[in-house]
């Protein structure tokens, strides 16, 4: 990478919620803008930076700057292989990761970055994702079942078909990459759950575990909490996962509007108390880890509870 | 003031109990020394929270305790109408226009004609009541534009469906309007 260039919105205030209109200039190769900023400020700017050898990603340009050029420069990040979510943000125009998004090749102009937009920002890079956080406590991330077993004692059972419908779904990492690219969580995020939040509502109703289905869907039957969601699509065309977080929004729709979630293939526990007293799973003629989850229903691999 | 909040907290939210526990005893160990704090501990369970609350400023009731119960605008948004039904219905009337609207060009019909302009009317009407709902916001426009619009949108509706019905019953009728239009 020879000499890279970026640009990089401003922004302190708490109250910022604008987008800021006014770009870097972009003449000098090279140029690279970002933010160093005082303790608080009215309105945003932009910095530049010019950078030169530097891994290939984003993150490590934002990396390179914080330790070599403005250490006040301010951005969240953890894991810098796409995992944690931490580092999302506006590149060029499209919410995504820093660590797994390449510096921009083309060196005439600087490469652009946001933070995510239309969030409040606390300083920089990032953005007050409480809300965020608060709308994802709401729709329950946890099995809620009729009858709590005492921990540590068996485990839930749950087919591999059914176990597959959660593929595409769980992998989310709550980067709020979507969330913050929808226009409707724009306008009313208040309200409104956002593609992320909904999808993680939509895999936990339609886990076969799960026991409170209907109390999760009545949880979300108001004009705002699903509605406002008008099949933009920004959210499947941003994820930097390549989830679709607005399939799943399609088919939470349609829960709601009366489809059947479906009978789990497998219910009830199994391995009771097999864990406490061995640490590990069985083997020799337990069938249910050769790969077929019905096959396990006569009673052979310490199943209890088992419906056909 | 503090115990009406503390009364709807109590009515309204599940986890209040912890809540006012926690605050209890955040303030047993502002308020209280080790020693008082361990007399409190010594106390029925029952009757400890009203024992300190008594120590608890209406301050700290409001900085602890107001967010907890307010805790989001989405509890005070219509939470309790459905609108999946609604939904149901959008769908339906989508998919119902895809054959009344060449319907009432072949067999050209007073009763296709109406069921098509009420239909039409119905789509129109949630779609645009949507984009009302969506961009004329109550934290833009203050509490009153965004009622107005709503009423606007209705009326809007009612008179689009009697200008159609109009159409339909005192003039050439829907279908031949729409060819007509075509010939210019």
């Amino acid at each position: 990478m020879a000499v890279p260039s970026l640009g990089m919105l401003c922004r302190t205030s708490n109250f910022a919620l604008a987008q800021a209109r006014h770009f870097g200039s972009s003449n000098a190769i090279g140029g690279l803008m970002a933010a160093a900023s005082p303790q608080s400020e009215a309105a945003p700017r932009i910095k530049k930076f010019a950078i030169y050898r530097c891994g290939p990603m984003v993150l490590d340009a934002l990396i390179k700057i914080k330790n070599e050029v403005d250490p006040t420069l301010t951005f969240r990040r953890s894991c810098r292989e796409g995992i944690c979510g931490s580092c999302a943000m506006n590149i060029s125009g499209t919410n995504t990761l820093a660590c797994i998004t390449n510096i921009d090749p083309n060196l005439s102009a600087p490469q652009k970055i946001y933070p995510l937009p239309h969030q409040y920002v606390i300083k920089d890079l990032v953005p007050d994702m409480n809300n965020f956080y608060a709308q994802y406590k709401m729709i329950k991330p946890w099995h809620i079942r009729e009858k709590e077993p005492e921990a540590g004692q068996a485990q839930y059972l749950q087919s591999i078909d059914d176990r597959a419908k959660l593929d595409g779904l769980y992998e989310c990492i709550l980067c709020a990459c979507c969330t913050t690219s929808c226009p409707s969580y724009w306008w009313n995020g208040d309200k409104y759950l956002g593609p992320a939040v909904l999808m993680q509502a939509y895999r936990w109703i339609i886990d076969s575990r799960d026991q409170a289905t209907a109390d999760r869907l009545n949880e979300l039957r108001d004009p705002f909490s699903v509605f406002r969601c008008h099949t933009i699509m920004n959210c499947t065309r941003t994820c930097p996962k390549s989830l679709n977080p607005g399939k799943a929004i399609a088919h939470l729709k349609m829960l709601l509007a009366g489809k059947s979630r479906g009978k789990p293939e497998m219910d009830g526990m199994g391995f009771a108390n097999f864990a406490k007293d061995s640490g590990h799973m069985p083997d020799g003629d337990n069938k249910s880890n050769t790969g077929n989850g019905k096959s396990c229903g006569n009673g052979t691999c310490g199943i209890i509870g088992y419906k056909e | 003031m503090a115990l009406s909040f503390l009364l709807r907290n109590q009515m309204s939210s599940k986890g209040c109990i912890f809540k006012i526990s926690d605050l209890v005893s955040k303030q047993a160990l502002k308020t209280c020394s080790y020693g008082t704090l361990h007399q409190h501990a010594a106390v029925d369970k029952k009757s400890e929270p009203v024992s300190l609350l008594r120590n608890v400023k209406v301050s700290d009731l409001c900085s602890n305790q107001i967010r907890p119960f307010s805790t989001s605008n989405r509890l005070f948004s219509g939470k309790d109408s459905d609108h999946s039904t609604l939904w149901g219905a959008e769908r339906v009337a989508s998919a119902a226009l895809l054959g009344l609207i060449p319907a009432m060009f072949v067999v050209p019909s007073q009763t296709v004609e109406t069921l098509t302009a009420i239909i039409t009317v119905m789509h129109c009407h949630w779609g645009l009541e949507a984009i009302f709902v969506d961009y004329i916001r109550e934290k833009l426009f203050g509490p009153v534009l965004p009622k107005v619009s709503i009423i606007a949108c209705y009326l809007l509706s009612i008179f689009m469906l009697a200008g159609l019905l109009n159409i339909i019953f005192n003039d050439t009728g829907l279908a031949n309007t729409l060819r007509l239009f075509w010939k210019l």
